[in-house]
């Protein structure tokens, strides 16, 4: 190890909390990430099918017949 | 539990595969630190370098599956931490005028070999380091610290490699002049 290397090394010790606030940090946004995600995976798609009803479209002819009985 | 044997691109394809946290909560336990490190040297404040390694680490996370592999993860990770820092100090600057490549221009470069910096005192070093410019503490870095090589810090720094070897050879040359003027005159 030059004295390069070392100097970083001793570095990251003068802050030895640092990182670990930053963790918490970058957890809790990915969170905020994840959350906006599933919410988009969950409502996106019903308000694109909702949309196009309103404008005229069809609903998915497989997923809901018109005689479910037959 | 990871096996400390898996390496850094493993664990990246383990993270894809799973999108499980406990790989990328590894990697980041292994290089956390040094990112920074690096980030408090160029800026040279704790909360900027703080806000700086939380940006960098989201980068990864919502760039991963752009890594393919062609570079080693610490060469990619140093890369964006560098870029990040640079870019930062450089918008912080934008209204002055940056003396970089062209403060030296007129005058000669003299070569200053690699053993000469690295003999120098560990105190002392820290000192000149804190003098040097931000560019050039991170030529220094990429080149001492992380070992990285020339095409690398080319391809980090999207410059060509001679621009990068003119680049080393200035930072050194003024690392040594501060050094000079601060113990020796």
């Amino acid at each position: 190890m030059n004295n390069f290397q070392k100097l970083e090394q001793e570095r990251s010790k003068e802050y030895p909390n640092a990182v670990k606030n930053v963790k918490k940090r970058v957890d809790k946004t990915m969170n905020v990430y994840k959350f906006v995600g599933n919410i988009f995976d969950l409502y996106v798609p019903k308000i694109v099918g909702f949309v196009s009803v309103i404008l005229g479209g069809d609903i998915d002819q497989e997923n809901s017949s018109k005689y479910p009985n037959r | 539990m990871i096996d400390v044997k898996e390496t850094d691109e493993e664990l990246i394809e383990l993270y894809k595969a799973s999108q499980n946290s406990r790989y990328f909560d590894e990697l980041y336990g292994r290089y956390s630190n040094k990112v920074f490190a690096k980030c408090i040297s160029l800026l040279k404040d704790r909360a900027l370098a703080e806000d700086a390694t939380q940006e960098i680490f989201m980068k990864i996370l919502l760039n991963i599956s752009k890594f393919k592999g062609a570079s080693k993860f610490s060469t990619w990770l140093y890369s964006i931490t560098y870029n990040f820092c640079i870019d930062y100090i450089r918008k912080q600057k934008k209204n002055r005028v940056v003396a970089d490549e062209t403060g030296i221009a007129d005058e000669a470069i003299e070569e200053v070999s690699d053993k000469e910096l690295l003999e120098i005192k560990i105190d002392r070093l820290e000192v000149i380091m804190e003098k040097a410019k931000p560019n050039d503490r991170a030529i220094l870095m990429m080149k001492y610290i992380d070992g990285m090589s020339i095409k690398d810090m080319a391809t980090s720094l999207n410059r060509s490699e001679s621009a990068i070897k003119m680049s080393i050879l200035r930072s050194k040359h003024r690392l040594k002049k501060i050094y000079n003027e601060l113990y020796y005159e």
